[in-house]
């Protein structure tokens, strides 16, 4: 605390009302910096989740989006690379890239750092940009002095790079780049979502420009000239079997014919293959293997570097080879693979037409005698140039069927002679009969008027097919005498309609619904929950383990969590309710017609319950979990976009206040957050201005009275706060990775520590607590062996102490990472034992040397039964597999005395005493030295 | 080579003969050489059609750039509101200059910024350093989006400086004036083609004065809701006045004094001037409106503060720019307004700090300075770039 005159003016120190008021003057302006820097940090957030939740066509979201991240992040220059989406590395959109340089690529260079990234999803930062040769030319151009690159990730794998750098050398901060990796990941939902829409759109024009051509030349031209904008390819080749069986290039765009012979071998391979592989759509972004796997030269000097081969078929069999190719090492997304599955439908379906058409143009004499008929308009002739391929079919007043073309047979499955005669009526479905004798009525009405409709006809005995019917009245012509039907099978377009309709509002990988999707549907559930007085509830959430699983097993495996995680989802949700996956890990669930939070938690603790259960993949449980924010609507005051930030909002709280938890958005998280944030700027300055201390417990052994091990705890002495309790920064220090050099500062000073003590008591052991994150770090081996090196402490000194749910999230690694320490020597325990999994199974696998017995266990051993009975079967557990019991939190003689009844020697608490500093820990040492000694 | 600069200023009725005096004492400075560039800075009180063709009938076909000013600074002078006319002459030394100009540029503020940027450029030709001087119609829109237009064309290496013009704080009708032409509802560039770095300075001297804030619902040219809660309230709430304290007629006085600061990552503000508390609760931003999601505080400012920065402004650019031959200025209305009696000062500051270096700018109605990032439009704030 200030004494008065440590308030100095030039010099000299003021006193009295001037000097209180100046020092008021300070600290007010102190709590102002931090109340700003705090509000700075919180509104990045807010604002870009803000504007990505506006609705707005791509290149303006895009165009926002970067402005503000230039604005927020003081970046001069911020570029967004897409070449999943783009199929190449020239910015999708860029802010502070001159015109000039905008359009020219940056570099794909395998060493490069934009292709790093899209390959390790890790964020890439440069202070040294002005020398750094791995930055792009077009950077250096602009002078830039700092950069930072980090990925945009797509529905399972990075699609993009974000970089933002400055033109000064001041530098991203860690937060800044943990926050542009969470927008990286919103970006590319954006793009993911936006991307779709406009393939689907593309996917609705090529089919009509297509389908137009009725002749199998212009069809395969029309095919290879649009394929390279339907999947942001260079190049495109068509390769067909002729009716002799021999491959010909059809049509190609984009790439010299001089690689017409090598593509074409390729062809023929994958027509060789046997099926269903040769049905099967190929692609690969690695050319020289793909080319030695069939046996074949790789081409050489050739341009393209990734490719996609998809069948074009013709009733099951495969009659062609569709290429798309880039030049550049982009492969092709997932996405991408199923738009040229469709494509190529929609090009077989238009071959297919193209061959009825020219097959149709030899029934001469139907042709001629409805020509004459027809003619009489322009109407009329296109319905006849329709027709050549379609039944057509001459019937009286009553709809008996007087005359059929020779197509019936294939379209109906029924010869012709065998339906004349016959009614028109007794093919129709009877849910189309209503509306077809309407049509007919009409057309019965008005003589060479034309007439449309649709209805399911019966083909062979039992399976309907959709036709478009076409009837014009020709009764009075003489050469006719009946109405005229045409009969267009329009099944494959009624499919590929519905394919469309799943692809633009369902997640093609959970089924579940998509983004847009469910955006709509939460309008249209808060319009009717307004109208009725009712609240609407959105549930948010992501995974937290999902990296893991994804990173170490592949995506494979990611999408089958992924799978797992939907069908658990409906497992929980009402029947009415609506339940999405809104890209990546993000899943949402909108809970319709409630009152109030109360109806939506016991879905909440359903799902929550749901996720922590392990999933199965290959013969191993991964425990995936997930975190959840919650929002209710207030009637008539909320709309969908601000209800779902709000949700958003609440997941990220969740999230921070640890995994697996749920939060409730309100009012107070903006301000929680602000409290967060301020938490983690001030823990990263104090690691580096050392303001940690360690605090030792001594373990005690009942049966020596000794004290035979000290745990470390460490303590954070604020300058202003004073000392904060673990549980306040412990789970900050862990989201941040900062608990990485927290725990390495921890463990040296501690071996530093007990190695000084053991000089004078050489059988004092040392535990330290490791937290999850730690654990699993990379350096955490390193860390350990240099700690015990440089203090010259033998490893069996040191406990390492891991909580049980630490452990299991990936038994596998965690066995791998426990032996590994095992063979240093040290010796390891597993904390909080009894809170967790407690399983049996965990405990043979891990090869742990104690337990400790959870404070909560303790503290009602002496009371409690069913306390009671749970220490007991730890120390009987521990007992059956050879390890240590320790009691933690030991408060009281009666506890103390319990736990011994039970078999439990070793213990730590406040009765023995509390955490000591180290000087204090080693009076209490010496002390207890000297008793022994006397 | 350096540049040759000379000012003149005419405070006569008749906008050709006033036109004419300034321009005559402008060229007188540049030791019988042409003038490369002409830069006006004018009261819109004349015929600017008359007050051109008198400049130009001095000037000949030297290109011209300028706008209407509710204020002129003129070598350390000050011309208060309806007083005259304000010219610079420059030789070109080791600089070319390229001059555009676009009409009616309301509908797409982006695109047209780009054509300016674009046509300058091209006329200036290609250079190792430049910088560009904006000069926009007030009432365009927001200009912002303008200034975001010129840096798609010129990205990080070319500052960007200038105002917007101004009508003597009436917000009727401004202009910028390109040749002979009087640009309504739009704007005008300057590329300057130079073989230095050309460098941009910016100030404000206001100081925090509210606690930090974050802007909920923000639309158009209004801040609807800040922290939740009706943003007027709020305002209020700051300046320690009872609600409904701020009317029509006397929230102007206690806006001026009282701006926002938008509060940038590197600790420094952007100013904001709120000019009207709307029906519904809400303050109409001067300008540029900080979206939603964005922090704020309420500043404070007197004259002896905005003052402080003057010199400080000019010393800066002359520093950086050692050869400079003239220092143009931007400077804001408001601020004028807040200097009351005292208003000719800051134009003797600038002066004073610059040295024996001309010094010649306006009082606007809103400042273009972009440093970092994207965002380069200011209020109540000085800026300058030395030539």
């Amino acid at each position: 605390m200030s004494a008065p005159s440590d308030v100095k003016e030039n010099g000299r120190p003021v006193q009295g009302v001037e000097g209180d008021v100046e020092r008021l003057r300070i600290a007010r302006d102190a709590a102002i910096q931090a109340a700003q820097a705090a509000m700075r940090d919180t509104t990045r957030l807010t604002r870009l989740l803000t504007i990505l939740s506006e609705p707005a066509p791509l290149p303006i979201l895009l165009d926002r989006v970067l402005s503000a991240l230039s604005e927020l992040f003081l970046a001069d220059v911020v570029v967004l690379l897409d070449p999943d989406g783009t199929g190449s590395y020239v910015p999708l959109a860029a802010i502070g890239l001159p015109e000039d340089l905008i359009e020219e690529p940056m570099s794909d260079a395998e060493d490069g750092y934009a292709v790093s990234v899209m390959r390790t999803r890790l964020p890439v930062l440069t202070s040294a940009a002005d020398s750094d040769p791995k930055i792009d030319s077009q950077l250096s151009e602009l002078g830039i002095e700092t950069a930072v690159w980090v990925p945009v990730l797509g529905a399972n794998a990075a699609r993009g790079v974000l970089i933002l750098a400055r033109c000064n050398p001041a530098p991203f901060a860690n937060s800044d780049v943990d926050l542009l990796t969470a927008m990286g990941g919103r970006i590319g939902m954006a793009l993911d979502q936006a991307q779709r829409g406009a393939q689907l759109e593309r996917l609705a024009r090529s089919g009509r420009s297509i389908g137009m051509h009725l002749d199998e030349e212009a069809v395969c031209f029309e095919a290879a000239r649009i394929l390279p904008e339907m999947l942001n390819a260079d190049a495109t080749a068509l390769f067909m079997l002729d009716e002799g069986g021999v491959l010909r290039r059809a049509a190609h765009s984009g790439l010299s014919p001089e690689w017409s012979e090598t593509w074409r071998s390729l062809a023929k391979c994958l027509l060789a293959l046997p099926a269903p592989a040769c049905i099967r759509t190929f692609a690969t972004s690695n050319l020289p293997t793909a080319f030695e796997g069939f046996g074949l030269e790789p081409p050489q000097a050739c341009p393209v570097r990734s490719l996609v081969a998809v069948p074009i078929q013709r009733e099951m069999l495969t009659q062609g080879i569709l290429f798309a190719m880039r030049f550049s090492s982009t492969s092709f997304t997932p996405d991408a693979l199923q738009v040229a599955e469709l494509y190529a439908a929609q090009v077989s379906a238009a071959l297919e037409n193209a061959r009825l058409y020219r097959a149709a143009r030899e029934e001469l004499s139907v042709r001629v005698r409805a020509e004459q008929a027809l003619r009489a308009s322009d109407e009329r002739c296109r319905a006849l140039i329709r027709s050549v391929s379609d039944v057509i079919t001459i019937l009286n007043v009553d709809g008996l069927i007087l005359y059929s073309s020779p197509a019936a047979m294939k379209a109906w499955g029924s010869a012709a002679e065998a339906i004349e005669g016959k009614s028109l009526f007794d093919r129709v479905h009877k849910e189309d009969a209503q509306a077809v004798r309407e049509l007919f009525s009409l057309a019965l009405s008005k003589p060479r008027a034309v007439f449309n409709g649709e209805a399911r006809l019966l083909q062979g005995d039992a399976s309907w097919r959709n036709f478009e019917v076409i009837l014009v009245n020709l009764l009075e012509e003489p050469a006719v005498g009946g109405i005229v039907a045409t009969h267009h099978d329009v099944t494959e377009r009624k499919t590929f309609e519905r394919k469309l309709t799943k692809l633009a509002f369902r997640d093609p990988l959970t089924g579940l619904a998509n983004r847009a999707f469910f955006r709509d549907r939460l309008r249209q559930a808060l319009i009717r929950s307004d109208s009725e007085g009712m609240s609407v509830g959105v549930v948010f959430f992501d995974l937290d383990n999902f990296k893991i699983v994804n990173d170490s097993l592949g995506h494979a495996w990611g999408d089958k969590v992924l799978c797992t995680v939907a069908d658990r989802l409906r497992a929980c949700m009402r029947k009415d309710d609506t339940a999405a996956r809104l890209g990546g890990d993000e899943f949402t669930l909108l809970v319709e017609r409630v009152e109030g939070l109360a109806q939506v938690m016991p879905i909440v603790h359903r799902l929550n319950a749901a996720l922590h259960d392990p999933i199965h993949l290959g013969d191993r449980d991964f425990f995936i979990g997930g975190s959840i924010g919650i929002a209710i609507s207030a009637p008539n005051e909320d709309n969908a976009d601000e209800l779902l930030r709000r949700a958003d909002i609440a997941m990220y709280h969740a999230k921070s206040s640890g995994k697996g938890c749920y939060a409730v958005f309100d009012e107070l998280l903006n301000a929680a957050a602000i409290e967060r944030l301020e938490m983690e700027n001030d823990l990263r300055r104090a690691i580096e201005a050392g303001e940690f201390i360690i605090h030792y417990q001594p373990v005690v052994s009942m049966e020596s009275g000794r004290i035979v091990e000290v745990e470390a705890l460490v303590r954070w002495v604020h300058p202003r706060k004073g000392l904060v309790p673990p549980p306040e920064f412990i789970p900050v220090a862990e989201e941040t990775r900062l608990i990485i050099p927290l725990g390495r500062w921890v463990l040296r000073e501690a071996c530093r520590q007990i190695a000084s003590w053991r000089d004078r008591d050489g059988d004092l052991r040392l535990s330290v607590n490791l937290s999850t994150r730690q654990f699993r770090s990379e350096e955490l081996l390193a860390d350990v062996a240099g700690a015990l090196r440089d203090n010259i402490l033998e490893p069996s000194a040191l406990r390492l102490e891991m909580t049980e749910s630490g452990l299991i999230g990936d038994p596998a690694m965690a066995g791998d990472k426990l032996k590994a320490l095992k063979q240093l020597g040290v010796r390891l325990a597993i904390d909080d034992f009894g809170v967790g999994y407690s399983s049996l199974s965990h405990l043979k696998h891990f090869q742990v040397d104690a337990l400790k017995i959870d404070r909560s266990f303790v503290q009602g051993v002496d009371k409690d039964e069913h306390n009671k009975a749970i220490a007991r079967s730890i120390v009987a557990l521990a007992s059956t597999f050879g390890l240590h019991v320790i009691g933690e939190g030991v408060e009281t003689r009666e506890q103390a005395e319990q736990l011994r009844t039970l078999g439990c020697d070793l213990m730590q608490g406040y009765l023995f005493s509390p955490p000591l500093p180290s000087a204090d820990m080693e009076s209490l040492l010496e002390k207890k030295l000297g008793e022994r000694r006397t | 080579m350096k540049i040759l600069a000379g000012t003149g200023a005419s405070k006569a009725i008749d906008g050709r003969e006033a036109g004419r005096e300034a321009a005559m004492a402008a060229l007188a400075a540049l030791s019988g050489q042409s003038p490369a560039l002409v830069v006006i800075f004018t009261t819109p009180r004349y015929d600017l059609a008359e007050l051109l063709a008198g400049i130009r009938s001095v000037t000949g076909d030297a290109p011209v750039i300028g706008a209407t000013s509710s204020g002129e600074m003129i070598q350390g002078e000050y011309m208060g509101f309806g007083a005259g006319v304000g010219v610079l002459a420059l030789t070109g030394g080791s600089h070319r200059f390229g001059i555009a100009s676009v009409a009616n540029v309301r509908d797409d503020l982006d695109k047209a910024a780009q054509e300016l940027a674009r046509a300058s450029k091209a006329q200036a030709g290609p250079s190792p350093h430049s910088a560009i001087m904006l000069l926009a119609d007030c009432l365009c829109g927001d200009l912002q989006r303008l200034v975001q237009g010129v840096y798609r064309i010129t990205g990080p290496k070319t500052p960007i400086v200038g105002g917007a013009a101004s009508d003597e704080q009436k917000f009727v009708q401004t202009f910028v004036l390109h040749n002979d032409k009087i640009v309504e509802s739009g704007a005008a560039a300057l590329w300057i083609a130079s073989e230095k770095p050309l460098p941009v300075v910016t100030r404000h001297g206001w100081k925090p004065y509210g606690a930090p804030m974050l802007v909920t619902r923000a639309e158009g040219v209004e801040i609807m809701e800040i922290g939740g809660r009706p943003a007027a309230a709020v305002y209020e709430e700051q300046l320690d006045m009872e609600p409904g304290t701020l009317t029509p007629g006397n929230f102007w006085g206690a806006a001026l004094r009282h701006p926002f600061g938008l509060l940038q990552p590197d600790g420094s503000t952007i100013i904001r001037v709120p000019r009207e508390k709307t029906e519904q609760g809400g303050l109409r931003i001067q300008g540029c409106v900080p979206p939603s999601g964005s922090a704020v505080q309420v500043m404070a400012g007197n004259a002896d503060m905005l003052l402080e920065i003057a010199g400080e402004v000019a010393s800066t650019a002359i520093a950086a720019h050692p050869e400079a031959g003239a220092i143009i200025a931007f400077s804001c209305a408001a601020r004028a307004t807040i200097f009351g009696p005292r208003a000719s000062e800051e134009a003797g500051l600038l002066q004073a700090a610059a040295g024996g270096v001309p010094t010649f700018g306006t009082y606007c109605c809103g400042e273009f300075a972009r440093t970092h990032g994207v965002l380069g439009t200011h209020n109540a704030t000085l800026t300058a770039i030395a030539l």
